[in-house]
């Protein structure tokens, strides 16, 4: 139970951290820092969760269930896409590239959304949520 | 509506019954064999179904012969069609053919249901479509209930809108907006269906017209569009109806206020950025994360009385459309100075908004926040009247402050999506990737309750959720993906609908039901007590089409074949077990023309024709007039026979049309 509510706090937490009013199409310095941020930090809890995942023993779940392991295999999958391109908006930014860091650290971010969906589904599947 | 109340008080009380002996005889461990529910709990046991299954079981099991309390009407998805599902048995009683040939109905063979399928005003474009991407049905309403008498429904991807009769469940009406290719908040009806609500989706030069997207910002437009709807006859009247011009922001779905709110609707938007998309090679970024930059679209507020008006005094401009038809429209400017259209921020990435019973409030979920953002109509009221706007759009459309026109954010969840009401104060929100039904109260704006469903949760719907007066009891949650549901059947799954008990203090998942058929997008429920639909035409010799008694009806015994030129009339009816006639004859070449006059008056008593060879099958219905025509171009013996079975002698209702070959 505690899994559970940590898991839908530490999102909803990170999910919060993105809600600002700009009203821009982000493509100033500022605009591209705070996307490689909100992109970072939710990354950070994407992690933790699929590490409380782990420890619920979702690996010996979806070994035993194709669902499970389809899920938890497609999430991890759209993790590894999200910190490749997360790490793309770094360099972008660190050239000072501000628009495609934006566009690049907001995929990044779109991908992580993709991820904790399955994830979510995954633990669902698995009976850990 | 008595006997099924009550044999619902009997069901449940008999559920509760079992319940209580399922859970004693679990405590006390001791299930034996004792009492007039013995072999039930066996079953039970043997099942492994806990006390919580079997009350659930009972909740939905009908004996046969028991109708259900609320029918429900869904989108079909791609299937271009409406399900019809009883509710709490979620039995399907029917697929209302629409936007689709559906050769069961005999829709889109009949000569007559070919010309509703090709539309009142389409292009030749979409006077041909043979599939449609049905999303939205909205019951007609009287003062904001629903009253059973009609149900509209929106095709997304060709912006066509489709009317059905609920006094025999058939579509009379199919228009297609002569502005845009793409619909998404369609249909959506204001409280006394005096228009029905079509925004655009997809923004594109307005009617069809060609400009590259470099002129996006210029010459791309949204529109709003409000198709009036006669109810005395049945259809929408193209001719009194109008649109409203919106900048090109991706319009979504939309609701139409009520009571408080009344002669307003609210649209979502959700490419306020005006992204233009990523062409290959260029730095442009996709849809999706161009679409997505800003935290804040705008929400919509259109005042459609006002608008009214406006028509009325000439203010709109005749756009000649799609195909050449033609439509009002108020222009953007127009829009914004009579504040007619009129702005205020809504976050992110929106999608469902959706307006309490009481009309107070307009609540809109963001697909990628974490809250129901709720509005107050009385807050917009007041910034509208006193002219309080933080600015313009681009467009000079005024922007209410996000801060004078929010009531309050319910932290729900994970990407909420749509919102439905009970009878309690409550509102049920979608959470598409937390997959979850969360319940909150409105007034409180607290949260209550979070119900896990499976599997990324899209449209809700509740019973009688849209009205005034919602009656709670029900909420069916459309599931877009079902991944372990079901028994597999290949890599194309069924979408599952939940149904969820809502009667009690916490929320119950009742049953899932697989649907194979397309991907639903909204249902709304009403109570079957408020269909009053016909069991079989009011008179024999009726023509669905026109509602009407046909003056092509032919009597028994006034069977005949009339030659006229080259056109051979056949004048024929249908009775267990016999066409008359049943041999025709005609020359090749020969136009064929038969009214068949289905002359049962039994329930249930439809016949089919079905013609070999020439692509033809009817539905003939009880009373009706099956009518068909077409070239007889094939020289041959073509069989036909009822396609329906119907009685004993079925096999022997046949006959053999002759095609003469032509005279060298």
């Amino acid at each position: 139970m505690v899994g559970r509510l940590a898991i839908r706090t530490s999102f909803a937490f990170c999910f919060l951290l993105l809600f600002h009013i700009s009203g821009v199409f982000a493509q100033t310095r500022e605009d591209a820092e705070k996307w490689l941020k909100t992109a970072k930090d939710t990354l950070a809890l994407v992690e933790k969760t699929a590490g409380e995942l782990v420890q619920g023993g979702i690996e010996n779940i979806a070994q035993k269930d194709p669902a499970v392991k389809g899920e938890w295999e497609s999430a991890k999958g759209w993790l590894s896409l999200a910190k490749e391109e997360l790490k793309k908006a770094e360099d972008l930014c660190a050239k000072g590239k501000w628009a495609e860091c934006s566009h690049s650290a907001n995929w990044a971010w779109q991908l992580l959304v993709k991820c904790a969906t399955q994830a979510f589904n995954a633990g669902r599947a698995a009976g850990l949520k | 509506m008595v006997k099924i109340k009550k044999v619902s008080k009997v069901l449940g009380g008999i559920g509760l019954f079992i319940a209580g002996l399922f859970i004693g005889s679990l405590i006390l461990g001791n299930i034996t064999a004792q009492g007039p529910y013995d072999r039930a709990l066996e079953i039970a046991k043997a099942r492994q179904l806990n006390p919580d299954a079997v009350e659930n079981a009972l909740k939905t099991y009908h004996p046969t012969g028991v109708l259900d309390e609320y029918i429900m009407f869904s989108s079909g998805g791609h299937s271009g069609q409406v399900i019809v599902i009883g509710i709490p048995s979620m039995r399907i009683l029917k697929y209302i053919a629409v936007f689709t040939p559906e050769p069961w109905q005999g829709y889109g063979f009949d000569a007559e249901n070919k010309k509703v399928l090709q539309g009142t005003n389409c292009d030749p474009l979409r006077a041909k479509l043979t599939w449609a991407d049905t999303h939205h049905p909205a019951i007609s309403e009287t003062n904001g209930d629903y009253d059973g008498q009609f149900l509209f429904i929106g095709d997304k991807a060709n912006a066509r809108i489709a009317v059905i009769d609920l006094r025999d469940f058939e579509t009379k009406q199919i228009v297609c907006n002569p502005l845009g290719y793409s619909n998404h908040g369609a249909a959506f009806v204001t409280p006394n269906s005096e228009y029905i609500i079509e925004p655009s989706q997809y923004a594109v030069p307005q009617g069809g017209a060609y400009a590259p997207l470099s002129e996006y910002e210029k010459k791309y437009r949204g529109f709003i569009t409000f198709w009036y709807f006669d109810r005395k006859a049945g259809r929408i009247i193209p001719e009194k109806s109008f649109a409203v011009e919106a900048p090109p922001y991706w319009q979504d779905l939309c609701d139409a206020g009520k009571l408080e709110s009344y002669g307003f609707a609210f649209c979502n938007s959700f490419n306020s950025e005006m992204a233009t998309g990523k062409p290959l090679g260029s730095p442009n970024p996709l849809f999706e994360v161009g679409a997505s930059q800003n935290d804040m679209d705008y929400l919509h507020i259109v005042n459609w009385k006002k608008a009214e008006e406006i028509v009325a005094k000439g203010g709109a401009k005749e756009v000649v459309g799609i195909g050449g038809f033609k439509i009002k429209v108020i222009p953007l400017d127009v829009a914004a100075k009579e504040r007619i259209l009129v702005f205020t921020p809504e976050p992110k990435s929106p999608h469902g908004v959706d307006v309490s019973p009481d009309g107070k409030w307009i609540v809109v979920g963001g697909k990628l926040d974490t809250h129901a953002t709720v509005y107050s109509i009385q807050k917009i009221k007041d910034a509208i009247e006193k002219g309080k706007f933080e600015g313009k759009d681009k467009f000079g459309v005024p922007i209410i402050a996000f801060k004078d026109s929010v009531e309050a954010q319910v932290p729900i969840g994970l990407g909420p999506l749509h919102t439905v009401f009970d009878n309690k104060g409550f509102a049920y929100t979608s959470v598409f990737i937390e997959s979850v039904v969360a319940k909150w109260k409105v007034g409180e704006w607290k949260l209550y309750e979070k119900l896990p469903v499976h599997y990324n949760i899209g449209h809700i719907a509740a019973a009688e959720g849209d009205t005034v007066s919602p009656d709670g009891k029900w909420v069916v949650a459309l599931n877009k993906w079902a991944i372990d549901r079901f028994s597999p059947v290949g890599p194309l799954h069924p979408q599952n609908f939940q149904l969820i008990d809502i009667s009690g203090d916490k929320m119950k998942l009742v049953y899932d039901m697989p649907i194979p058929l397309g991907e639903p997008h909204y249902a709304q429920i009403i109570k079957a007590d408020k269909l009053k639909p016909w069991t079989v035409y009011p008179e024999v010799g009726w023509d669905p089409v026109k509602q009407a008694k046909s003056p092509y009806a032919t009597a028994l015994g006034k069977e005949r074949i009339e030659r006229k030129g080259k056109t051979v009339y056949v004048y024929a009816t249908a009775i267990r077990s016999h066409f008359t006639p049943e041999i025709i004859e005609v020359e090749q070449g020969d136009k064929v023309v038969m009214y068949i006059t289905n002359v049962e008056r039994a329930r249930d008593a439809t016949h089919g024709f079905a013609l070999g060879g020439y692509n033809i099958n009817l539905s003939i219905e009880p009373g009706e007039v099956g009518f068909v025509e077409f070239v007889a171009d094939k020289p041959g013996v073509f069989p036909f026979y009822c396609s329906e079975f119907c009685s004993a002698l079925h096999l022997e209702m046949a006959g053999y049309l002759i095609v003469k070959p032509k005279k060298e």
